[in-house]
């Protein structure tokens, strides 16, 4: 259980937006401000490796054929569950994540690869990969949300910050507004992904660096 | 159990290449062993009443807390758009125009109406509409859109929807020769929520 390893794992080299490319489309469609993104991060998060961490301790009793059945199942039942959760103490977020908080479910068993990982590897393994693996996905789905809303609207933190209203960083009047539609998701996404992917290369690099210097 | 008949071609070819064949492998009955069927289904089927139960358990939980939650939505809406109202009384609404979902009165203050106009962009378009009891406008309020971020949304700015204040009769915007200035860019649902005030308007001098 090399945690550091595994955070930089999830975080950069193999983030699952940015690097596997999985749950783009709610990387795109809830990312119209800051708190959507952050929002919709931190729900896949828990759900991943509450996930995780269940299927993991299946391991030993469910057989390999219903498997892939059980993850559907387990996965799709937390994710309803977070989704009743979220309706029920933060009703504001559930308005601002529309129709992709009932798909929660479904995220989290393509961003844990239908349970690839939890199936063979020990509980606490499974809930840090979980873990992980959801920073990441928070970290993209953050950063584009934040710059949609910073180009799109002029605003830092609506919803959060200062009552509800945000940081009105500039009079939205002079925004790119096309940012906040379809359009801007997909740019600012693709820039996102080729920073994360520059940060995850440059993480690799200096253990090459010392490899060839031994050797 | 049926074999497709290819199959027993190739196994009396393969009998008279080699005489002796291996005997049939035990696993062609149904044992109530290890990995049988029956075990695997009876699994799957505890592992779906587990998560069946947690998803029953969970909406018990959490189902008042979310209707209430519903609730204090509309009381918002009802309180922004016929401000000072002490009670908000449901009556129910007898009039031709099926754009309008509910009607309050607030004795003494007015009527809120909720409308669904039908010209919204997304088709999804819900406010709230404070008629006061002279029939002038009392407030706009928005209870759900789904319209398009950054344009029709931005009839939820406070700027365009105090234009409706103290209005009567009926309502246009300067396009349509009024005196209502829409949100740019977003004319559909600007006219929407004009057709939405007009209605409530109409209601309300209906149910005087």
């Amino acid at each position: 259980m090399d945690m550091g390893k595994q955070i930089k794992e999830g975080l950069l080299t193999r983030n699952p937006a940015a690097v596997q490319l999985l749950g783009l489309c709610a990387a795109l469609a809830v990312t119209t401000t800051l708190r959507g993104g952050l929002g919709m991060g931190l729900c896949a998060l828990m759900v991943l490796t509450l996930s995780n961490g269940i299927l993991s301790l299946l391991r030993e009793y469910i057989p390999k054929q219903i498997r892939l059945l059980t993850t559907v199942a387990v996965v799709a039942t937390l994710g309803a569950v977070a989704d009743l959760v979220i309706q029920a103490f933060l009703p504001g977020l559930m308005e601002e994540l529309g129709l992709f908080l009932p798909l929660l479910g479904v995220i989290c068993v393509l961003l844990g690869q239908g349970g690839a990982f939890a199936w063979e590897n020990s509980a606490g393994s499974s809930l840090i990969e979980g873990l992980c693996q959801g920073v990441g996905y928070t970290l993209v789905l953050s950063l584009v949300g934040l710059f949609r809303e910073l180009l799109g609207k002029g605003s830092f933190g609506s919803g959060m910050l200062n009552g509800g209203r945000g940081l009105q960083v500039f009079d939205p009047q002079y925004a790119a507004g096309g940012m906040v539609l379809p359009v801007g998701g997909f740019l600012v996404l693709a820039f996102v992904i080729a920073l994360i992917r520059v940060a995850a290369d440059r993480a690799g690099r200096p253990r090459k660096r010392k490899g060839a210097a031994k050797g | 159990m049926k074999k497709p008949n290819q199959v027993g071609k190739r196994e009396s070819k393969e009998r008279q290449q080699s005489p002796q064949r291996p005997p049939k492998p035990e696993k062609r009955k149904i044992p109530l062993g290890e990995n049988s069927l029956l075990r695997i289904a009876g699994l799957l089927c505890g592992v779906c009443a587990v998560c069946g139960l947690t998803l029953g358990l969970a909406n018990l939980l959490l189902e008042d807390r979310i209707a209430e939650n519903q609730s204090s939505g509309d009381m918002g809406a009802l309180v922004e758009a016929l401000p000072y109202g002490e009670r908000y009384d449901k009556v129910s609404y007898s009039g031709s125009d099926t754009t309008v979902e509910q009607v309050y009165r607030a004795d003494g203050v007015g009527f809120a109406i909720q409308v669904s106009p039908v010209g919204s962009f997304s088709g999804e378009l819900t406010l709230m509409v404070g008629v006061n009891e002279d029939g002038t406008v009392a407030g706009v309020a928005v209870m759900a859109s789904k319209e398009t971020e950054g344009l029709g949304d931005r009839v939820k700015e406070p700027e365009f929807r105090e234009q409706f204040a103290g209005k009567a009769g009926s309502v246009k915007l300067e396009a349509d020769g009024g005196d209502i200035s829409a949100i740019s860019g977003a004319t559909v649902t600007s006219r929407a929520v004009c057709e939405a005030v007009n209605s409530a308007l109409a209601a309300a001098a209906e149910l005087e």
